[in-house]
């Protein structure tokens, strides 16, 4: 009678396995069968501006789970635009502000800081209704991103005091 | 002899009489001599000081952002700097140029005034990685953070008489061109008084000589009277007038003003029905670039073309216009303007003049540019977007909607030989939004890239069928206390009396009854039976009351067919509808224009980023989650086959009855997409949302740079582990358990039985901890 293997030496050699392959499901674009025109453009790569990786689902347990807001510091497009609109924010040119942020928004619309200059530019123009509203979009893309939290949770409860 | 003198004495009254009367008839004529000459006077006057022309719009794209990490391909780019006319050269010295060199290009800018500033020209590069920009540096090799291309002219809104022009000061002009200019038209202009004897007398001379009308004596002056105020008759009255205006003219205003003027106003081509008047539009039309940015040889052929622009059109006629533009450089070379050896260099230069006469993107994107025209027409009448000369900014991406339009030509004739649909029959239209700023960034009306007519998009309402179930869902979802995403949901047949008499009896697309199902199976496999009975559970006024808030403004029919989507819709309406939803029930307008500008670049009006939060997060977070299962396991799973599998897309497929329209409406973390297949005549097609709109979405979902949808647990949420089946929390590995999210309160009380092995606990904790 042949030994069978002990279940935890099979479990230590599938986790090996499973760390060396990378844990994650690979997924190889598969061309329709038809005449399908090949993709123009690769599968992206890292990059400054992307939002932060997230929990891939596995295909076996169909897992689809909340990506993390992790905080990840603006890019350096972002960051020019970011001074720049809280320049023009600070010298009272609120429209021109508003022009800049939404270039930021255009390059990564979930860095909360741009819905931070906004809320605060339509806050300036007693737009209250609009400046709480994209101060509640910021507020969950801030994360643990404390500063950008807090201006935010600030901003909201000045907002809400002049309600 | 006294008669004799009678009759002499009534002959000189009779001659005194005569000629008082003619004295009479001479101040007469003198005095409207006169004040005719004056009222011309004044209406040369004021013609000249007041707005000369009726200006057309202008519409902008947006202006490619480069900067370093942009998902950006080197061809793109390339294509892009084509469009906008930059001329590729070995070396960039000057703005309007690019070089390539393997995986770089380094470009010098042009500058821009945008709304939020002044971008200078600038001399950069680029380097590539794949599909991305690796660096952005100055000329210095120093690194920049950002830096913007001038937007490309897509389009206009001309005024009746289809004239175009860009309006040029003196200022701007290359040296070169009002020299020559006046070398070949008027070599005497800052001499004479609007009439020049001696240019008469010399033509008329050459003329004689060669025994036909070969020269003309006419001014600038002349030559600006003739096109600005009159008509091109050739009698001798309007020759007359045109001196006469011509000196009046010259009385008022000074030489600088009137060849300005004559630069802005004078004929240089034709695109289609619209005329391209002065240098400034002519050097945009002949060679897409900017009249600044012109070589002495391009100028010397606009120069050459004043005498005659379809007789020496270069792209009809290029020997004639080479032979033209040759001589006016020789002329410049016998006038001192230009020293021998470089007007010789010139004249060995080609045209130059760009591939086709195509104005860049001015009349390719007839379907975006519906749309700009709609929502200016909310704050401008249609007047003044004709004569004032107005400057529109837009969102419009030519890089997407060329992607967009090359997918939508292929893949709708796959799907025709694919499927055997009669050739030219199938239509397609779709939109393509960036998610969160509403901003439209491409629209495609016809299968035909650049068609003019019918645009579907916008204007063709075709039923929307299962795409309108996330309302439904959504309006369940947003009472907690009644519906979770994991309550079952009964989709077995159902009949309904209608008040009317009739009787409603709604059947799943594959005639099959499922029994109680979860509610996001119900939504991800698109079951009818199962949403027909919760949507009127709901009650069809609430599922209506969603559809409204989620952005539609139409109206809606009150029965219960509206749950499978009775009801017709626009391609740009279901965007719409989800755009609120894929910015988390956040609504804001979607918006085709950015910003408008007056003639003379002072900023008119912005259209900013508006909206309001419709939707509570938490319930469009279970929603989030719902559609997303529709795109792992349901009727939109193929998108993975050739989109990456970490990427978070959500969406929904769509079919109507008969297969009359097939629908596809998902979106990633910054692209939105609204695909309708369908035929015309609203004829049956083999196609249903899942094997045609989603084919061509996916298409165009590959092309795009996405990034994940913003999918964040909000506060009040939290995901279990729970058995659908049965209604109870559970355990990751039990048998039917899956993770859902719930509203805080919301999720099962009840424990399953199910006890996960030891080896499965070891293996739980390793995947939470790991994120497996």
């Amino acid at each position: 009678m042949v030994n069978p293997i002990p279940k935890g030496l099979l479990f230590v050699v599938w986790m090996v396995v499973a760390l060396v392959s990378g844990c994650a499901p690979v997924y190889a674009p598969i061309t329709e069968s038809g005449s399908t025109p090949p993709p123009e453009a690769t599968p992206p790569s890292p990059e400054t501006e992307r939002s932060p990786p997230v929990a891939v689902p596995d295909d076996d347990d169909r897992r689809i789970t909340p990506s993390e807001p992790v905080q990840v510091a603006p890019g350096g497009a972002v960051r020019r635009l970011l001074e720049e609109a809280w320049r023009y924010n600070k010298a009272g040119d609120y429209d021109r502000s508003n022009a800049v942020a939404e270039r930021a928004l255009r390059i990564n619309h979930t860095e909360p800081e741009v819905y931070l200059v906004m809320a605060s530019n339509y806050f300036a123009m007693t737009r209250l209704s609009l400046a709480e509203q994209l101060a509640r979009q910021g507020l969950p893309l801030a994360g643990r991103n404390p500063a950008v939290k807090a201006d935010l949770q600030s901003l909201l409860a000045r907002i809400n005091a002049l309600k | 002899m006294a008669r004799r003198r009678k009759k002499s004495s009534k002959r000189v009254t009779r001659v005194r009489s005569g000629r008082r009367w003619l004295t009479g008839l001479l101040i007469l004529l003198t005095l409207i001599a006169a004040v005719s000459l004056l009222v011309l006077d004044a209406m040369v006057y004021q013609k000249f000081s007041g707005k000369k022309w009726s200006l057309a719009s202008h519409v902008y794209s947006r202006a490619l952002e480069l900067y370093p990490g942009q998902a950006l391909a080197r061809k793109d780019l390339q294509w892009e700097l084509e469009k906008l006319g930059y001329q590729r050269v070995t070396a960039a010295k000057k703005p309007g140029q690019y070089s390539v060199a393997a995986e770089r290009i380094e470009l010098f800018s042009r500058g821009f005034e945008f709304w939020d500033g002044k971008e200078p020209a600038q001399l950069m590069r680029l380097s590539f990685a794949g599909q991305k920009i690796r660096a952005l540096t100055d000329a210095t090799g120093k690194p920049v953070d950002l830096a913007r291309l001038e937007p490309m002219v897509m389009g206009g809104i001309y005024p009746a008489h289809k004239e175009d022009r860009e309006l040029v000061k003196l200022s701007q002009l290359p040296p070169s061109l009002a020299d020559a200019l006046l070398a070949v038209e008027d070599q005497n202009f800052y001499d004479h008084y609007g009439v020049s004897f001696r240019g008469i007398a010399r033509a008329m001379l050459a003329n004689l000589k060669q025994g036909r009308v070969a020269q003309g004596g006419s001014t600038l002056t002349q030559q600006l009277v003739k096109n600005f105020y009159l008509s091109h008759e050739r009698t001798l009255s309007r020759k007359l007038m045109e001196v006469v205006m011509a000196v009046m003219l010259e009385m008022h205003f000074s030489k600088d003003e009137i060849l300005e003027t004559y630069i802005n106003e004078v004929y240089l081509g034709q695109s289609g029905a619209r005329a391209v008047h002065g240098f400034g539009l002519a050097s945009r039309h002949y060679f897409q670039q900017s009249i600044t940015d012109l070589d002495v040889h391009q100028v010397a052929l606009l120069v050459g073309m004043v005498k005659g622009a379809s007789y020496y059109n270069p792209w009809r006629q290029p020997e004639r216009a080479m032979a033209r533009r040759n001589l006016v450089l020789g002329m410049m070379a016998e006038q001192g303007l230009l020293d021998a050896e470089r007007a010789r260099l010139a004249q060995q230069q080609p045209l130059d003049v760009m591939a086709q006469s195509d104005g860049g993107g001015r009349w390719q994107y007839p379907a975006y540019l519906e749309l700009v025209k709609r929502q200016l027409r909310q704050d401008y009448k249609e007047s003044d977007l004709q004569t004032e000369g107005l400057r529109i900014f837009t969102h419009f991406d030519p890089q997407v909607q060329r992607k967009l339009e090359q997918r939508m030509t292929s893949r709708i004739g796959n799907l025709e030989s694919g499927y055997r649909i009669e050739q030219g029959k199938l239509q397609g239209a779709a939109v393509i939004v960036r998610v969160g700023a509403g901003e439209v960034v491409a629209v495609a009306g016809d299968r035909q890239a650049g068609y003019a007519g019918f645009n579907r998009a916008l204007d063709a309402r075709r039923q929307i069928g299962s795409t309108i179930k996330p309302a439904v869902y959504l309006s369940a979802l947003s009472q907690p206390s009644r519906y979770t995403i994991a309550s079952m949901i009964d989709d077995s047949e159902l009949s309904v009396n209608l008040p009317n008499g009739d009787v409603w009896q709604p059947k799943n697309y594959a005639r099959e009854s499922h029994g109680p199902v979860p509610l996001y199976e119900a939504l991800a496999n698109s079951y009818n039976q199962a949403t027909a009975r919760l949507g009127m559970d709901v009650g069809v006024d609430r599922v209506a009351e969603t559809v409204r808030q989620l952005g539609y403004q139409g109206s809606l029919p009150a029965l219960p067919s509206l749950t499978l989507g009775a009801v017709a819709m626009s391609p740009l309406e279901v965007s719409q509808i989800y755009h609120t939803i894929a910015a988390n029930g956040f609504y804001s307008p979607l918006r085709a224009i950015n910003s408008v500008f007056t003639s003379v670049n002072v900023p008119l009006k912005r259209y900013p980023f508006e909206g309001e939060q419709r939707l509570d997060p938490k319930s469009m977070h279970l929603l989030h989650y719902a559609l997303q299962v529709v795109l792992r396991e349901g009727t939109g799973k193929t998108a993975y086959q050739r989109l990456p599998g970490e990427l978070m897309l959500g969406g929904k497929t769509g079919t109507t009855n008969d297969q009359r329209d097939s629908w596809f409406a998902g979106f990633s973390g910054n692209y939105l997409s609204v695909v309708w297949l369908g035929r015309d005549d609203n004829g049956m097609m083999p196609l249903t949302g899942g094997t045609g709109a989603l084919q061509l979405w996916t298409d165009i979902m590959t092309t795009l740079d996405n990034r994940s949808m913003v999918f964040n647990q909000p506060e009040g949420v939290s995901y279990y582990w729970v058995e659908p089946e049965a209604g109870l929390l559970s355990r990751e590995g039990c048998a039917g358990a899956r993770y859902l999210p719930f509203i805080d309160g919301s999720q099962p009380t009840r424990q399953s039985t199910c006890r996960p092995s030891a080896i499965d606990g070891v293996m739980d904790w390793l995947k939470d901890k790991f994120r497996w």
